[in-house]
């Protein structure tokens, strides 16, 4: 199996894209800027990779920083900002998402991802076989924990005044397949070709 | 040589099968698979395995990787071609259903297509898109093939809401406006009252927006009223105002007429002859200076204005005229003082008032006073000699005031008390100053403000000597002389008192109780 973002280049010049971003190619976006739902979709991928492991918002500043991309994520705060254009935040900015940026979160979603590529598969078979059953999905320990961790999280974050948000904080049963259904598009970023094919989805109907 | 190359995945196993490009040489071209003879794919729980020759295989993987990016951002790929072996489209929540199309086989005769369809799950599906992401990373098989990823472009997505739903938006914005204009439709028009004054000289204003009911102008519809031709010529001349008083007393001076013209016309020349008896009146009558006959005839002409003023007033600013009136209460002539009086005289009664002088009577002019008429978009009528009242005693000399001649009283025409001669009047600005003050607390402790019945301010021009006693005083507002009584001015006035120099005041007695002094002309 090649993996080019397993190698980490010692040092990276200042201004040069970041070694583990070059195999993503430059999308031609209307107006520069990351398309709304591409900003909505990375931050809710972040935000399941939190629901699946504890103290996930450290792992993600520590990959920045074995992946070289501290150029481009440069601290807590900034990295909170740059999650923060999700216009679904609470405290969403009207800030935008370079594609740079955008690249760099995409190479660690990948990057988290793969790490945790055991437990994706895992929860999606527990949640086949407890869907195929009928059982109430609480019965299975690690993926009730990870649905409960991912609500608490959606509820906290995201704006309850939207009407996009509120159609999910409604009910446990939508937050549930929304948490779901980004487990599998994580199942997704785990293979060889995950984070090109991440990347490439996140424009697909913009250009 | 056959080669073989496999992709093993806990539920999918991807096997190639074929020749060495024969291009290469070298080691490595030897090891490389450039011809695909056969492809397998194992689908765990899915027996027998699906197989094919290039074209299977080659449908196989742009199908597979075109999908998994659907899974991955939701956005539906345009479908593909017809001519692809194989389809895959989502089954449910968490299922995904690949179709195959067989070909047929060579040994059979038949031409029936078999068509394999395998349901997978979601990491099922994941498992054969990374077996065959793995086969595009192997640069030891078939390296004429490349993961080519691109963005669905904007206008091939398919829509993900059926079309009834997406209908639905647009169809109720455009009811909406289709029902809001049918209402504005059947709204009447606006009247557009064109004001006379903006057009030329000769033209009338029409009525903008209605269609004309009369069918034409004046001029179209000859008026057989007899009234219509006596008053066309009228306006020319003022000498000639009395041709219309050819009517008898009492008469009606508005002719009714439905032309709305010919009312206009009439209205202008009505005007122009109230204007110019006023001026002939004051041209050639004595005015009457009596101070007991001017508040008789304010209050005549109150009564009689006021009784006949019932129209609602549209009006929003005050409507000032200046009227001539006759010692028997008739009002003779008047003149508007401001735009709006002139815009809106038809709501007041003056016109219907208006005791134009009879040509013949204008030799032997009666005596008449002028009066200032204030009618407020409140509905209140306000009357006082446009001159002031004068002193007791006094009769006011005759002013020949231009037109436009202000109301305020001035100190030329300030009344003096009854003296031998005019004293001096006091100039010095600390005396001004200290007469002031004894002026404010000499009023001040005298007026009773437990319950003013007066709802405007009352000004008052009150003539003081040097020592502060108040030789006289009148009001300056109208209808401030009708609440003297409430005031302390008459209890205070000597008019005995020296009078060899004087000082003018203003004093403003406010409803709320509050009371203002000030010299009349200032501290200069």
């Amino acid at each position: 199996m090649s993996t080019s973002t397993s190698v980490t280049p010692p040092s990276a010049s200042p201004g040069a894209t970041p070694t583990v971003l070059e195999n993503l190619p430059d999308i031609p976006i209307r107006g520069g800027d990351c398309p709304r739902r591409a900003r909505q979709q990375l931050d809710l991928m972040l935000l399941a990779i939190e629901a699946l492991q504890l103290g996930g918002s450290e792992f993600i500043l520590a990959v920045a920083r074995d992946l070289s991309l501290l150029d481009v994520l440069k601290n807590r705060v900034y990295l909170w900002q740059l999650r923060s254009s999700n216009p679904l935040r609470r405290w969403a900015s009207r800030r935008t998402l370079s594609p740079l940026e955008a690249k760099a979160l995409v190479a660690i979603t990948c990057f988290l991802a793969r790490r945790l590529t055991v437990v994706i598969r895992e929860l999606l078979l527990a949640h086949g076989q407890l869907t195929e059953k009928g059982e109430p999905l609480t019965t299975h320990f690690r993926l009730s924990e990870y649905l409960e961790r991912f609500r608490a999280h959606f509820r906290a974050r995201m704006n309850p005044k939207r009407s996009a948000v509120l159609a999910y904080t409604d009910s446990d049963d939508r937050l549930n397949e929304l948490a779901i259904g980004l487990l599998r598009q994580l199942l997704f970023c785990t293979g060889t070709s995950g984070t090109q094919r991440l990347w490439i989805s996140l424009f697909d109907g913009e250009v | 040589m056959q080669l073989q190359r496999r992709y093993n995945l806990p539920n999918c196993t991807l096997v190639l099968e074929g020749l060495p490009d024969a291009s290469g040489t070298g080691l490595e071209a030897s090891q490389r698979l450039g011809i695909l003879l056969n492809a397998e794919c194992y689908l765990a729980g899915h027996e027998p395995h699906l197989s094919g020759g290039k074209d299977f295989f080659t449908d196989l993987v742009t199908t597979v990787s075109r999908y998994a990016q659907f899974c991955l951002s939701g956005i539906s790929q345009p479908p593909t071609t017809e001519s692809s072996s194989v389809r895959l489209a989502p089954k449910g929540n968490d299922r995904h259903q690949l179709e195959v199309t067989l070909a047929p086989e060579v040994d059979t005769a038949s031409d029936i297509v078999h068509v394999r369809t395998v349901d997978l799950t979601t990491v099922q599906l994941f498992d054969l898109v990374e077996a065959i992401d793995q086969f595009f990373a192997d640069p030891l098989a078939l390296p004429d093939f490349t993961l080519a990823l691109r963005p669905t472009a904007r206008g091939t997505t398919a829509p993900t809401e059926p079309l009834a739903q997406r209908a639905l938006a647009p169809t109720l914005g455009i009811a909406t406006v289709a029902v809001a204009g049918f209402f504005f439709v059947n709204l009447p028009t606006p009247r557009v009252n064109v004001p006379g004054e903006l057009l030329p000289e000769g033209e009338t204003a029409q009525v903008v927006g209605e269609p004309d009911t009369s069918g034409a102008g004046a001029g179209a519809d000859p008026d057989p009223e007899p009234e219509t031709d006596a008053i066309d010529s009228s306006p020319t001349n003022p000498g000639e105002g009395g041709t219309i008083a050819g009517e008898t007393d009492g008469a009606e001076p508005v002719p009714p007429d439905s032309s709305s013209t010919a009312q206009e016309r009439d209205l202008e020349a009505l005007e122009a002859a109230a204007a110019a008896a006023l001026d002939g009146a004051l041209e050639q009558a004595p005015t009457i200076g009596d101070r007991e006959q001017l508040s008789q005839m304010a209050a005549t002409l109150f009564n009689r204005v006021n009784g006949a003023w019932t129209e609602q007033p549209t009006f929003t600013e005050e409507l000032i005229y200046r009227a001539g009136v006759s010692a028997d209460g008739k009002i003779v002539g008047y003149r508007h003082e401001n735009f709006a009086a002139r815009a809106y005289v038809e709501e007041t009664p003056l016109l219907d008032l208006l005791d134009l002088p009879r040509p013949g009577a204008a030799a032997t002019p009666n005596p008449m006073a002028e009066f200032r008429l204030v009618f407020t978009p409140t509905g209140r009528l306000e009357v006082s000699p446009w001159h002031g009242y004068p002193p007791e005693d006094e009769t006011l000399p005759r002013t020949q005031a231009s037109p436009s001649a202000s109301p305020r009283p001035s100190a030329q025409a300030t009344p003096r008390p009854n003296s031998d001669g005019p004293g001096q009047p006091i100039a010095s600005r600390p005396q001004l100053e200290t007469l002031t003050q004894d002026l404010y607390q000499q009023i001040d402790q005298a007026w009773d403000i437990s319950s003013p019945s007066f709802v405007d301010r009352l000004t008052f021009q009150v003539t003081i000597n040097n020592q502060g006693e108040i030789l006289d005083y009148e009001p300056v507002t109208a209808g401030a002389g009708r609440f003297g009584a409430e005031l302390p001015l008459a209890d205070l006035k000597q008019a005995d008192a020296d009078n060899g120099a004087f000082g003018i005041f203003r004093v403003v007695f406010t409803p709320s109780g509050v009371l203002e002094v000030s010299p009349w002309d200032g501290l200069e």
